[in-house]
């Protein structure tokens, strides 16, 4: 993998993602930065352990990124522009040859298995495919839901006020001059076929970030898509991170742990963090005993030692101090 | 010798939070992606637990084996995240997103999704010169015309199906492009086909939509939970109810003008209870008279006159005594500007849930960014808990059926602590003469002259003496009498608090 | 009792639970003064009854205290009074100990211990100590032959676990399974030269008590304002200090001084939010509703509650003192920089909630709302009169686990 291309980081309301699933790895592998998957994982829809794209990355990480030069910001909104008719006219008919070709495909496939009499399905099988797709026909007619049962009864309406049932529309139509709701039902293709709701932008011709991309803090800062950091604790959070980091460290948030960073030996997937992290403004910030009480217990609950990480802004150095309940008495 | 009993002990079978504190999704990166079922295999994925991990590289970044071992990892993990949403086309729903409204048109919709999600709004016909963008129908209705409805989703509601691959977004384009008769948007797009990035870059940050509250939208969802806006966006927005559904409960709120006086009047008596209280303590100076009392629960007793209480409102530093409060800081009570708003009601998968007529939700659920928020202040928590009804206690556990504290029907529920006071504790009904000390309370009564409506002490005592004292004062202590969940987001990891209004003043020890 | 018997584990539950009765005899009494009602009732009795007046016989201890300043606490020297207090009520601890002033009966049973060639506590907690670090050392050096183990059978292109040895043995040692290397006994050596050594002098002379019982500005105020079972001198002088110079003097030793000697003066500057009387109204608050309320800070919060007290059971909620100026202003121009004052982040409360989580407490925010000199006279503050001009707010906290609330 190079390292040589910086990774385009798409900024929008002043949080930074990665949807390329190279960049993500490339992010990990090359430069330590793991960020925070914050998408629903689509075939894994129904638990929170394992989430995918977008990777979400912590301020601290952008920062180091862009000093670093490793990356660019782009303001993600305005790198997506209208489409223009041609654009959208060749999106279309791009995505309609996939589809026919999927569908021939699948009748391809499917005489196949009528000839061969080893694959074909038991004629029970057949039967109940029969039985379901009867069913499905009967459940279209009057309003498309295939999961009508399902539905508890005023949701129905949900069906009903969407004008573009058979059967509904014509009527629907003539009394609602709405332009968008209007459209028919798709009558083009009556076997199914799979669609792919895209993730990235980057297949869109429309999308350019060329004139939307920023190699500089200030410059995103200037056009508004930016402003981290700007506290002298914000400052002393990417001051820290940056020392671990270049220390060969790698980090994900520690909130859950009373720190700001947990601070592993190497890739988390693959080793556990030793240290939670806390950064301190400036050597001149108050250090409380109950702190130093809750860190040195809730280490030992953890097997990782608190790091008190003191970042003094003048000479851009940062200070370490590690608590640990010491056992006595 | 206390102390050497709570070390910690986590093998304790009761330690509930503890077990989540070490479950694999507490610390990011610990996850054991190649446990993970390969694509297209098991239908109903099993989610393994933590894999073991090493403690550390070995020098020069890893010994061969260690190296082999993360690579698989990683490729298991960038797999998965690879996996694309398909869907069939005879399952998946279609919208038009308008950005100039914050709202997805549902021009198709299909499967269980719109029993819980989207709303019924009107919308007037584009009007000439807003280049074909449906309008906002209360800014130009014609009265008595019949305006046509049509389904619409939050910016939430749609990015989280877009996510989940069950919605085809496209962008309304207000350049007129497409397709204005557009007979069929299966052969051509009615607007701009939009990606989950696009989705994600357009919807979020609109109308309230922080990435916060979307995370913990689509974290809640996940789980099967319908979430709800807590403030109507527009007036067709569906209303929860107002208080939970309670067999035996009154189904509204009294909120009329004589429900406030009633509310008003037992806070008064219990300001006056709170007085008496004091009593015996005319003289501050002086020791209890202890040969008075005949237990030392009285004495206890008599020991209370601290008032705990949210019942009586936080002082505000007074204005008319013409000096104005000094402060360079913004005041606190400057609540309009809080971040501590409830933002979604929150039903269990279980609640049975109408979406034109929800229910009162099971959670109330404030987000904040954690990065840039720091705690609610006792003034912000105070103005959630007003809003909030009084939760009946949960089912104790694992014992046989306890009947929860309920009011008895038809009495007003109050936030009055004399209403819901156990009979155990019998507060002094009469006492000679006023004290001194008393003096210092009329200030405090003054607050509620305005309102005052003299109604028979004795109905205050009736008050305090009818509900009967559920078993375990501990499970009341933990739950507190209202509560509210606290999402505070932290770059990508939610941690949820509950936040409950304590009662220890109506559960003494002694 | 319990604290100075050796830790044996193996207790028959006939014995734990005649300890427990024990425990409710020695500790029946919840406050240190005792009320004995008339057995039988004389006409007299009867006649004041009926006018609401009870004639209670009240047994009062009468304890007696030493203001120290430095350590801002109240040092009860008689152990009798010390007892006392601790028996009933658990007020106060020991200098030298974790809770119950033991001191003198840990070092007698260490010398009987001694004697028998048995271990006292202490060592059983060293020992137990020094086996878990050996235990760690064992692991790793386990995990780090494993490693090396596997490492090689990596590069050969074999597959092997890293679990079990070849020979079907555990390879890395958990607490289970581990066992202590019984190797050099040097133990009942050393105890037996011990033992002959005080054989010798067995008249050896009586421990003399060293220890005292500390109780906290708050305790030591609540006994003797309240129930009047304390007397408290001023450490200089040895003359007991009245109510009011109490008052002053538990105010004042808040307030930074060159002088570390009680100063019964009315303060220079009377504050709401002096530290001693935020405290109290939340120390008082609890006591009156009969919770045993000790300091919190093994566990980062400002108290503990008990049910009973410490010997029954382990605290049940960790109070977190979170003081409200009604009137920030008053907050800005305050001497005393309060802690919690104001509203702390998200990270402090994960780690407080996460350490008392641990040990099975429920985390309390108690807000104490601080009046407004604007509303209030500092005049009011000469007497405890004061304390009804603030109020409580309790706030509960606990995680919410979605996954858990499912149903």
């Amino acid at each position: 993998m190079s390292t040589s291309n910086p990774i385009l980081l798409r900024v929008s309301n002043k949080k930074a993602y990665v949807w390329d699933i190279d960049d993500v790895a490339k992010l990990r592998v090359c430069h330590h930065i793991c960020g925070v998957l914050a998408g629903t994982l689509p075939h894994l829809s129904q638990q929170n352990v394992f989430l995918g794209v977008p990777l979400l990355l912590m301020p601290e990480e952008v920062v180091l990124l862009v000093e670093k030069g490793l990356a660019l910001l782009v303001d993600d909104k305005n790198a997506h522009h209208d489409p223009s008719a041609p654009a959208l006219r060749k999106w279309d008919s791009d995505r309609l040859r996939v589809v026919e070709r999927q569908l021939a495909l699948a009748e391809e496939h499917e005489a196949k298995e009528a000839l061969n009499p080893d694959r074909a399905m038991s004629e029970k099988a057949i039967l109940k495919r029969k039985e379901r797709e009867e069913k499905r026909a009967r459940s279209v007619q009057p309003n498309t839901a295939e999961t009508s049962q399902e539905i508890p009864e005023e949701s129905l309406f949900a069906n009903d006020s969407v004008p573009n049932l058979e059967g509904h529309s014509e009527s629907l139509r003539a009394e609602s001059p709405h332009r968008s709701s209007v459209t028919v039902p798709p009558q083009t293709f009556t076997s199914p076929y799979t669609i792919q709701v895209p993730g990235a932008s980057s297949t869109f011709e429309w999308y350019d970030q060329s004139t939307h991309s920023f190699t500089t803090l200030a410059a995103a800062r200037e056009a508004g898509i930016w402003d981290y950091p700007a506290t002298p604790a914000e400052y002393a959070r990417c001051g820290v991170f940056r020392d671990l980091w270049e220390q060969g460290y790698f980090m994900g948030g520690g909130i859950k742990f009373g720190g700001e960073y947990l601070v592993y030996p190497g890739d988390p997937l693959r080793y556990h963090s030793h240290f939670v992290a806390s950064a301190i403004e400036s050597p001149e910030a108050a250090l409380r005993p109950l702190e130093i009480v809750a860190h040195g217990r809730l280490g030992t609950g953890t097997k990782k030692a608190h790091l008190l990480c003191e970042w003094d802004e003048d000479k851009e150095s940062v200070t370490y101090y590690s608590i640990e309940w010491a056992g006595f008495g | 010798m206390d102390d050497a009993l709570e070390v910690p002990r986590p093998q304790l079978p009761t330690a509930d939070v503890q077990e989540e504190d070490q479950s694999s999704g507490d610390e990011d990166g610990g996850l054991d992606w190649t446990k993970l079922p390969k694509l297209g295999t098991a239908a109903r994925p099993v989610i393994p637990k933590r894999g073991e991990k090493d403690f550390e590289p070995a020098a020069g970044g890893g010994s061969g084996l260690q190296l082999h071992v993360l690579d698989r990892s990683r490729e298991a993990m960038l797999e998965a995240l690879r996996a694309g949403r398909s869907i069939s086309s005879k399952s998946i729903s279609y919208g038009l997103w308008y950005p100039a409204i914050d709202r997805v048109h549902v021009i198709t919709a299909r499967g269980i999704h719109f029993s819980t999600m989207g709303h019924s709004a009107t919308r007037a016909p584009p009007s000439e010169g807003m280049g074909g963008e449906a309008v906002d129908a209360q800014s130009n209705s014609i009265p008595g015309s019949k305006l046509p409805k049509r389904l619409e989703l939050l910016p939430e509601e749609a990015l989280y199906l877009v996510e989940r691959g069950a919605l085809f977004c496209y962008k309304f384009l207000s350049n007129g492009l497409p397709l204005v008769d557009s007979p069929n948007f299966e052969m051509t797009s009615p607007g701009a086909p939009m990606s989950v990035q696009q989705a994600f870059a357009e919807m979020t940050g609109r109308d309230g939509m922080t990435l916060e509250r979307y995370q913990v939208y689509a974290y809640l969802k996940r789980l099967g939970f319908i979430l709800m806006r807590a403030e109507p966006p527009t007036a067709e927005y569906p209303v929860a109810a107002l208080t939970p559904l309670l067999s035996n409960r009154p189904l509204t709120q009294p909120q009329t003008f004589r429900g406030k006086l009633t509310t008003l009047f037992s806070r008064f008596a219990s300001n006056v209870l709170s007085v008496f209280r004091l009593s015996r303590r005319s003289d501050w100076w002086k020791h209890l008279q202890l040969s008075r009392y005949r237990t030392s629960a009285d004495i206890f007793q008599s020991l209370r006159f601290i008032p705990c209480t949210y019942s009586v409102p936080l002082p505000l530093p007074s204005v008319s005594e013409g000096k104005q409060a000094s402060s360079s800081k913004a005041l606190p009570f400057a609540l309009s500007a809080s971040p501590y708003k409830v933002f979604f009601h929150v039903y269990k998968p279980s609640t049975p849930f109408r979406k034109t007529a929800p229910p009162a939700p099971d959670f109330y659920v404030v987000v904040v960014n954690a990065r840039t928020t720091p705690m609610p202040s006792i003034q912000e928590l105070t103005a959630l808990f007003d809003i909030l009804p009084v939760m009946p206690l949960p089912p104790p556990r694992k014992r046989g059926v306890q009947p929860a504290v309920k009011n008895p029907p038809n009495s007003p529920p109050t936030d009055d602590p004399a209403t819901k006071a156990p009979p155990g504790i019998s507060r002094p009904s009469s006492t000679p003469g006023w004290p001194l000390s008393a003096l210092t309370f009329l200030r405090r009564l003054l607050f509620f002259l305005p309102f005052f409506c003299p109604t028979p002490p004795a109905q205050a005592d009736k008050l305090a003496s009818k509900p009967t004292r559920p078993p375990n004062p501990f499970l009341a202590l933990k739950t507190g009498k209202k509560t509210i969940v606290i999402a505070a987001v932290d770059s990508g990891s939610i941690s949820f608090f509950r936040f409950g209004q304590g009662v220890f003043e109506e559960w003494p020890m002694a | 009792m319990s604290l100075i018997q050796p830790a044996s584990r193996s207790k028959s539950h006939q014995k734990s639970s005649a300890r427990r009765t024990e425990n409710d005899r020695i500790y029946a009494n919840p406050l240190p003064i005792i009320l004995i009602e008339p057995s039988q009732p004389s006409l007299l009795h009867k006649a004041l009854g009926l006018l609401g007046v009870s004639v209670t016989q009240v047994l009062n201890p009468h304890c007696e205290g030493v203001l120290d300043v430095a350590t801002r606490s109240v040092w009860v020297l008689n152990m009798k009074d010390a007892m006392v207090l601790w028996q009933r009520g658990f007020f106060g601890k020991g200098d030298l100990s974790r809770s119950e002033p033991s001191w003198l009966a840990r070092q007698i049973n260490a010398r009987k211990q001694a004697k028998q060639g048995g271990m006292t506590s202490e060592e059983v907690t060293a020992k137990r100590r020094a086996e878990r670090k050996q235990f760690k050392l064992d692991r790793a050096k386990a995990m780090a032959a494993a490693a090396a183990e596997a490492e090689t059978a990596f590069q050969e292109g074999r597959v092997i676990s890293t679990i079990y040895a070849p020979d079907g043995t555990r390879m890395i040692p958990s607490a289970a399974t581990w066992k202590p290397n019984r190797a050099p006994e040097t133990q009942p050596d050393k105890s037996a030269s011990i033992a002959e050594e005080s054989d010798d002098e067995d008249e050896e002379e009586p421990i003399e008590n060293v220890e005292h019982l500390q109780l906290t500005l708050q305790e030591a105020f609540f006994l003797l304002w309240n129930l009047d079972c304390l007397s408290v001198s001023n450490t200089q002088t040895g003359d007991p200090l009245t109510l009011s110079q109490v008052w002053n003097a538990f105010q004042n030793a808040h307030v930074p001084s060159p002088k570390l000697v009680p100063s019964p003066e009315p303060p220079q500057h009377r504050c709401f939010d002096n530290p001693f009387l935020v405290n109290y109204v939340i120390y008082h608050h609890y006591r009156s509703l009969g919770w045993v309320v000790k300091s919190g800070i093994k566990f980062c919060v400002d108290y503990l509650l008990y049910k009973r007290g410490p010997i029954f059971a382990h605290a049940e909620f960790a109070i977190v003192v979170c003081p409200v100026y009604e009137d920030p202003a008053d907050q800005e121009s305050s001497p005393f920089n309060l802690q919690n004052a104001s509203p702390f982040s998200w990270s402090w409360l994960s780690t407080i909630n996460r350490v008392n989580s641990q040990v099975q407490k429920t985390l309390i925010l108690s807000y104490v709302t601080i009046p407004a000199r604007l509303r209030v006279s500092d005049a009011v503050l000469s007497s405890p009169a004061c304390f009804a001009h603030y109020s409580i707010r309790e706030v509960v906290l606990r995680r919410f686990i979605p996954a858990r609330m499912r149903d």
